[in-house]
């Protein structure tokens, strides 16, 4: 019954949220936001257009599938699926695609075809860097703690660094957080100049683990300086420390102030609303929030459910639909804050029958 | 420490958990009846059809409402073969005329508005069969209206799913 009744919501959206019209002929219409590529990604399209290589496709694939982690530039995940999809039998078979292929499938909660993807790479080539530590992180998403350990370890012999990364993290998740964080700060303090992408990995994890001991300012201070160039996973994780720190205005202006905010995930959507709602503010955001909430249940989607959980939860709060999609959402995702929706969504129903 | 560019991609990929969801492809569909025949108003995203290399856009960011007009004989063409409306008594013809299709923006998107003039030879035994965009758009769904007394309802329509009723009563 209840699936009908997002079906119709939806239904009626789609017919309430704006009138038809015929255009003029040479009117131009709008089929995505224009999303600036780099000069290097100008250059591969280029020279996709003159030869359609696998090499070039494989590239341009793998830049679209890093932008696309940038708040707004999410879109660009079709664009690399599409690449993807167009690369030659022969071509399926190199490491450069079984490792985008995989990182596709773990982006879309595809956790056992991802790790049967990079399975391929590793029976090629056990040692293998980039494919352990993507099995590492799939295994972590999985809570699979063994496993990711193991995928760490192939790096034991490649690069103590990685390896030594890899390894605190899987172990503040077996609930060594207190020296983890302490040895990966050490860890941290010792580098200098790390790349950007080094820096941003070894900050999301120290912020996870500064989190899960309790450490929430630090755990915010952790992001704070990096946020310009992180991707959006870490700028969820900001932001949900920024709210629970009480600082739903900083929320907002960060959120608010990001290019192509007609285009943020649905993710980033809702903690903006949800500081707007803080902050009581005439609502400007979350009349788009809705909707897109009513066709995702609509829609009957399980993948992502994370999203709908934070909805029931905080913008339009219902405990039993709250703990419905934080269920679903946990047989496929079970990191800290996976577990923790679950929490809370418990918590949000034992509070709901201790008020009747 | 010295790192390449494919290894430092591959670190900032992982940097943190697949936690965003992706946009998802969602059409709309409403099905009526008028002197005995189906009406359906198709409603998809022009994105989507672009995507399937249906409409010739000269980029990905927009195409004129000719560009779309133009498009009329493929996407006739491809509702022949992935929409399919069938009765007791076989397939119904499906028909859409391009002077008939509107715009619509709805969620952050152009939707093109299609109708489809369905003729059937028996009023008994209706039934949709949808396999567009499947293929282009991983996540594709259609949400159906289905305004056929006294089957009124709504329902998906997936790629494991395609048929609407999913039986037809006897």
């Amino acid at each position: 019954m209840r699936i009908f009744i997002y079906i119709a919501a939806a239904l009626w959206c789609s017919l309430a949220s704006a009138t038809e019209f015929k255009p003029d002929a040479a009117q131009q219409l709008t089929l995505a936001t224009v999303l600036p590529v780099s000069a290097e990604m100008q250059q591969l399209q280029q020279a996709l257009q003159q030869a359609p290589d696998d090499t070039v496709k494989l590239q341009l694939a793998q830049r679209y599938l890093q932008g696309a982690r940038r708040p707004g530039f999410a879109d660009w995940f079709h664009q690399a699926e599409q690449l993807l999809g167009a690369i030659s039998d022969d071509g399926r078979q190199r490491q450069h695609y079984l490792l985008l292929r995989a990182d596709m499938l773990q982006q879309q909660h595809q956790f056992v075809a991802a790790l049967h993807t990079l399975d391929q790479v590793l029976q090629r080539e056990p040692q293998h860097i980039q494919a352990s530590l993507m099995a590492a992180r799939v295994h972590l998403a999985m809570h699979q703690l063994d496993a990711a350990q193991q995928a760490c370890s192939r790096l034991w012999q490649q690069d103590l660094f990685l390896f030594s990364v890899c390894s605190y993290e899987v172990a503040g998740r077996r609930g060594d957080w207190q020296q983890s964080y302490a040895a990966l700060t050490q860890l941290w303090q010792r580098q200098q100049d790390l790349p950007v992408e080094l820096d941003s990995w070894l900050r999301g994890i120290l912020a996870e683990q500064a989190e899960q001991l309790g450490l929430m300012a630090t755990a915010q201070q952790w992001l704070t300086p990096i946020l310009a160039q992180v991707p959006t996973s870490l700028w969820l994780k900001w932001a949900d420390l920024s709210l629970a720190l009480g600082q739903a205005q900083l929320v907002y202006q960060q959120i608010s102030a990001l290019e192509h905010i007609q285009a943020l995930s649905d993710s980033l959507l809702l903690r903006l609303t949800r500081a707007e709602q803080q902050l009581a503010l005439s609502p400007m955001f979350s009349a788009d929030l809705t909707q897109r909430m009513q066709v995702r249940l609509a829609r009957g989607d399980t993948d992502h459910a994370a999203d709908l959980v934070h909805y029931f939860l905080y913008i339009s709060p219902d405990a039993q639909s709250a703990l419905y999609w934080a269920d679903i959402n946990y047989q496929t995702a079970k990191e800290p804050d996976d577990q923790r929706l679950l929490a809370l969504s418990r918590q949000a129903i034992a509070q709901a029958a201790g008020a009747e | 420490m010295k790192y390449v560019f494919p290894l430092l991609a591959i670190i900032w990929m992982l940097c943190a958990s697949p936690v965003v969801a992706h946009k998802f492809s969602t059409a709309y569909m409403d099905v009526t009846k008028q002197q005995g025949q189906p009406v359906l108003l198709w409603k998809v995203a022009l994105h989507d059809l672009a995507q399937a290399g249906l409409i010739q856009a000269k980029n990905n960011h927009q195409v004129s409402w000719q560009q779309v007009l133009d498009s009329e004989p493929q996407l006739q063409q491809y509702i022949s073969e992935r929409l399919r409306f069938n009765s007791a008594a076989g397939v119904c013809s499906m028909q859409t005329a391009a002077a008939d299709w509107l715009v619509q923006r709805m969620q952050q998107d152009t939707f093109l508005l299609l109708p489809l003039q369905v003729r059937c030879d028996s009023n008994e035994g209706w039934q949709l069969s949808y396999k567009a965009l499947f293929d282009s758009e991983h996540s594709h769904k259609l949400l159906l209206s289905w305004q056929l007394p006294p089957d009124k309802a709504n329902a998906v329509l997936s790629a494991k799913s395609p048929f609407f009723p999913a039986i037809i009563a006897d």
